[in-house]
């Protein structure tokens, strides 16, 4: 276990390595100046010159390269040439935001995509299976852009359940900052209006990024349900007379829970890079808008802090998952596997 | 599981039915407004665009300010021009304080130019092609002598720009680290280094900047005790929250939302005149636009009108000139040129392409570029000029633009400071930022452009500017396709609002 945890622990530097190195390729390489960008047509030569000096943008791209890794090693991400602060600081402002988001989305997904595949497996063409069906097609098919505005048509403007956008209303003060995590605080901190308040505006980003990955869940969990339904054990099982919910929940499910569980940490990290769309629309001031405007403005030591973050995160919840396998299926043994 | 989802009922229930705590109407003395970008400096030597230039107009006094169309004395109380227009004495109120309560001195404003110039950043060329740091000298503590590179009658309008705004010298060299002349503390926290009517109290980046009345302030005290602005990407949210009146104000709204807007009898729609203008340039260096006739021939070509009832549905002016409405020399109808398809190809016959030309048309790529190159590309290939469109981002397109590498190009160009000089300059001089980029250059026009930014008598100016725009119009690299229209609205409860083009956040006369 040590050893497998301590190997992994090293594939994983060696992956930022070799991802801090293409994004810092591509970043470079990609046609445009960010100074240009800054002024537009405008400016004088010498302006240009001088504001390319202060940002580094002089020297040739590998000494820019080990000037940025040298700081990496101090966790110095350098200074975002857009907001002129440093790009730790904008993460921790940011990141937090998204993390909850995509938290909650994907904790909304389990708790809704597996119930509803597994009851889709049991319940075979029942209507039930037949009506979970739809609800999965329709979340790996529908654009997230419409079905956010949809949601917010319905649930805010017609039916006044929810608010539209931001994470907590605009008159209650945000909890104080422990994690970062509204939700997190306000119940730390006993804060109750703003727990409420944080929670009815995350529902709909949530559900609204969480829903494609609900989907798969289901999915994915209804046909390897069926698979294992189908095995020998479990027929077995029957014949010895076991009840249902014994063989469902305590026999098949475990077996069937592997690769669904994969499922769940691909979703994890996708829902992290992927919420740009959703924080557009319900205006989620997260890492997603952040990064996006920073590329707008080629603003490469922000995408590149953010790219690392989010492939260190991607690759921890992997490794969690990973862990996990184990607790659900104890013939895994890690240090044989590797 | 039905215990699961009984409970999971029971609390979406319980979740919905106490909706919007704290969602309760806005308060009568706060403002909310809606911009979907957030700000990225509020430093006033750094902010350069948009979002960050309203909000800071609020924190930061200037010398000058514009009202209607006016530039005139504000934190100045008089000023004198000498005899050569080189230099200007301009006498400060002595009862205006910052709102740390240190006095709003020469010593102060001085600082505060210096420092802009000095630090470089995006907006101080405006600042540096006019004066140089060591031009401004301290008469006596209410008096500033500023000396000019060149006699610039536009210097008051230069001075209405954010990157002239007053801050506080004592506060925020306390915040200095590594001489970065306090720019870390003034891009974030900056309440006691306000000189204007607001000061700046939380920014929340990505959600929301909140400005508090600043009680220090010598002027008219804005009825608002504070204005929130939201951040608010999506323009149809910005919309659902102004109709559900979660938003008092929202100034970026998209055209063909107009219609619907219009219709609501909560809202009032300001369709205000925006300090910009959209043209199509012609690079004079490549073939066939060096040839006159081919350049008259595709500003014939296009259908003005049409596109600013299709594409923005009504929100904008024709142009022919560079000069916009309502600056100093802007003409009405300019008759040089207008849509007529059957002139321009004339004219092309006359150049010698009876069959028209391929050519490339370069664009930026947003949704709203990509209509208006479809629609240019359109018209052109009605006379038979067969456009070839290309698409890029910002920082690749002004890569090219600059090295002159763009044949037909569309954009904009924005004001940085009210004057005509910053639309004649850019679109006329040989040296100014847009002409360059298309290798075009006359004489005559830089002399004229030259003498009319030194001109102090409004009418001898405009009659310039009126002569300048003509020759422009008639034989400049530019087809000029409209201006744009701000879409402001607001509900009908903020009462006084007025629209001003270049202090959009101007909220001191509004009140609910």
């Amino acid at each position: 276990m040590k050893v497998f945890l301590l190997k992994r622990l090293f594939y994983t530097v060696l992956m930022l390595i070799g991802i801090s190195i293409i994004t810092f390729t591509l970043s470079h390489v990609v046609p445009g100046d960010p100074v240009l960008t800054m002024l537009g047509g405008r400016g004088t030569d010498e302006q240009i010159e001088k504001m390319r000096e202060d940002l580094g943008l002089n020297k040739p791209i590998h000494e820019q390269y080990f000037i940025y890794m040298k700081g990496l090693i101090n966790f110095d991400l350098g200074e975002s040439i857009r907001t002129k602060r440093d790009v730790t600081a904008d993460l921790k402002n940011f990141f937090p935001a998204t993390f909850e988001l995509s938290t909650f989305a994907i904790i909304l997904s389990i708790i809704l995509g597996i119930p509803l595949g597994i009851l889709s497996a049991v319940k075979k063409d029942s209507w039930l299976d037949q009506g979970a069906r739809i609800f999965s097609l329709l979340g790996v098919s529908m654009p997230v852009f419409w079905l956010g505005l949809l949601l917010m048509a319905l649930f805010y403007n017609h039916l006044h359940f929810l608010p539209s956008s931001g994470r907590i209303a605009m008159f209650i003060m945000p909890p104080r900052d422990i994690t970062g995590l509204y939700l997190v605080d306000s119940l730390i901190t006993g804060n109750f209006d703003a727990f409420w308040s944080s929670l009815q505006h995350i529902i709909l980003p949530a559900f609204c990024l969480g829903y494609l990955s609900t989907a798969q869940i289901a999915r994915m969990m209804r046909s390897s349900m069926l698979e294992v339904m189908n095995q020998d054990y479990i027929r077995s099982s029957y014949s010895f007379g076991l009840s249902e919910k014994l063989i469902i929940f305590k026999l098949a499910f475990k077996n069937a829970f592997i690769p669904t569980l994969t499922i769940i940490g691909l979703s994890y990290g996708s829902l992290l890079s992927g919420a740009v769309l959703t924080e557009t629309i319900f205006s989620w001031p997260g890492i997603g808008r952040y990064v996006v405007e920073s590329m707008l403005f080629l603003d490469f030591p922000a995408v590149m802090g953010v790219t690392l973050l989010i492939a260190l995160v991607y690759s921890l919840a992997n490794l969690f998952v990973d862990l996990l396998y184990g607790f659900f299926d104890p013939r895994i043994k890690y240090d044989e596997i590797n | 599981m039905k215990k699961i989802l009984i409970l999971l009922l029971l609390m979406s229930v319980f979740v919905f039915n106490t909706a919007f705590v704290g969602a309760a109407a806005i308060p009568d003395d706060v403002l909310v407004v809606a911009d979907n970008f957030d700000a990225a400096s509020l430093d006033p030597a750094v902010a350069y665009e948009f979002t960050s230039c309203n909000t800071i107009q609020n924190v930061y006094d200037n010398l000058f300010v514009i009202d209607e169309g006016e530039v005139v004395p504000h934190l100045a109380e008089s000023y004198q021009i000498s005899e050569d227009g080189l230099k200007w004495t301009i006498k400060l109120r002595e009862d205006a304080e910052f709102a740390s309560g240190n006095p709003i001195n020469a010593e102060a404003v001085q600082f505060s130019l210096q420092r802009s110039m000095e630090m470089g950043k995006g907006p101080s060329w405006m600042l540096n092609e006019v004066m140089s740091p060591e031009s401004i000298t301290v008469v006596d503590e209410y008096t500033l002598e500023i000396g000019l590179k060149f006699p610039a009658s536009y210097f008051a309008s230069v001075l209405s720009n954010t990157c002239a705004g007053i801050v506080d010298p004592e506060v925020v060299m306390a915040h200095e680290e590594d001489g970065d002349w306090g720019e870390g503390w003034l891009n974030g926290q900056s309440g006691e280094a306000a000189s204007g009517p607001y000061k700046l109290v939380t920014w929340n980046r990505g959600d929301s900047i909140v400005l508090e009345r600043n009680e220090n302030y010598w002027g008219e005290k804005p009825n608002f005790r504070q204005v929130i602005i939201k951040n608010v990407s999506e323009s149809v949210t910005q919309k659902m929250m102004l109709e559900n009146g979660d938003i008092d104000m929202a100034y970026k709204l998209t055209p063909d939302q107009l219609a619907d807007l219009e219709a609501n009898e909560d809202l009032n729609v300001i369709k205000g005149v925006d300090l910009r203008a959209y043209y199509l340039g012609m690079n004079v260096s490549k073939e066939p636009l060096n040839n006159l006739k081919v350049r008259q021939a595709i500003k014939h070509a296009i259908d003005y009108n049409a596109m600013i009832e299709h594409l923005v549905r009504g929100a904008g002016n024709k142009l022919e000139g560079a000069i916009v409405k309502p600056l100093l020399g802007y003409q009405e109808d300019m008759g040089v040129y207008e849509y007529n398809p059957e002139k321009a190809k004339q004219l092309l016959a006359e150049a010698g392409y009876p069959d028209g030309f391929d050519i490339e048309l370069t664009g930026i790529s947003s949704t709203m570029w990509k209509q208006v190159i479809s629609s240019v590309q359109n018209d052109l290939s009605a006379v038979g000029i067969n456009a070839e469109v290309r698409q890029l981002n910002a920082a690749a397109f002004y890569e090219l633009f600059r090295n002159q590498q763009l044949e037909l190009m569309l954009s904009g160009w924005g004001s940085d400071y009210p004057d005509p000089h910053n639309f004649i300059h850019p679109f006329g001089h040989s040296e100014g930022s847009l002409t360059q980029r298309v290798a075009y250059s006359s004489k005559e026009l830089d002399d004229l452009i030259e003498e009319a930014a030194e001109i102090n008598d409004p009418e001898k100016r405009k009659e310039l500017y009126h002569k300048i725009d003509r020759m422009l119009a008639e034989e400049g690299p530019w087809a000029m396709l409209y201006q744009p229209q701000n879409i402001v609205v607001l509900r009908n409860e903020v009462k006084g609002y007025e629209y001003n083009p270049v202090r959009i956040f101007d909220f001191t006369s509004a009140y609910k």
